[in-house]
């Protein structure tokens, strides 16, 4: 078996794995689509578990795969700066994210402009911040 | 200011710091499996602010659970 025999066979083994689980996943616990929070924050039903591998996945992004990678190769250690970058966003994320979760459920955000808009009265202010989000 | 939140707030500032501060680890030697300190020790940092951080997230719990304001 020739080198590209085997990168095409895992990558459709693969591809097939990962589109059925797709398809299956939309009919596991499935949620009224009419609800912005249903589609947005699966209804808010995320248990730990399931957190925790969604926030795992978040890391695993096509930047962490290409383009950091690639620096290292370009630059050298200046790009390994990634790596210390995620030890401590964590601490950030733990001084800030329990209570702005709490907040969310309480009142009802579903996305972090709406806290914005909420916690200081500013509608430009909440345009502003959904631009930065990514 | 209660010292508890003196106590929480070093549990995650005192790891950013140790990251930050790039001259504690920009040596070569010594080696771990042929890689550079410079590169394991940031690796190892990764577990090793587990630690700190879990009891971060205790304390917090604690806090919560009795009803202080934290």
């Amino acid at each position: 078996m020739s080198d590209s025999t085997t990168v095409i066979s895992v990558f459709v083994v693969l591809f097939a794995i990962f589109a059925f689980l797709g398809f299956y996943g939309s009919r596991w616990r499935k949620g009224d689509m009419n609800h912005l929070h249903e589609w947005a924050l699966a209804g808010r039903r995320l248990g730990a578990t399931l957190a925790f591998f969604l926030v795992g996945a978040d890391l695993y992004t096509a930047y962490t795969f290409v383009a950091v990678p690639s620096g290292v190769f370009a630059k050298g250690s200046l790009y390994f700066f990634a790596v210390p970058y995620v030890a401590m966003t964590f601490a950030v994320a733990l001084a800030f994210a329990p209570k702005l979760w709490k907040l969310s459920k309480e009142k009802g955000y579903i996305t972090g402009s709406d806290f914005v808009r909420d916690a200081f009265d500013s509608r430009t202010l909440s345009i502003l911040g959904s631009f930065l989000q990514e | 200011m209660r010292a508890i939140h003196v106590l929480m707030a070093l549990l995650l500032i005192v790891p950013i710091l140790i990251n930050f501060y790039t001259p504690l680890y920009n040596y070569v030697n010594p080696k771990f499996a042929g890689l550079p300190f410079f590169y394991w020790f940031q690796i190892m940092m990764l577990f090793i602010v587990v630690i700190p951080y879990l009891a971060f997230t205790y304390l917090a719990k604690r806090l919560d659970e009795e009803g202080g304001s934290s």
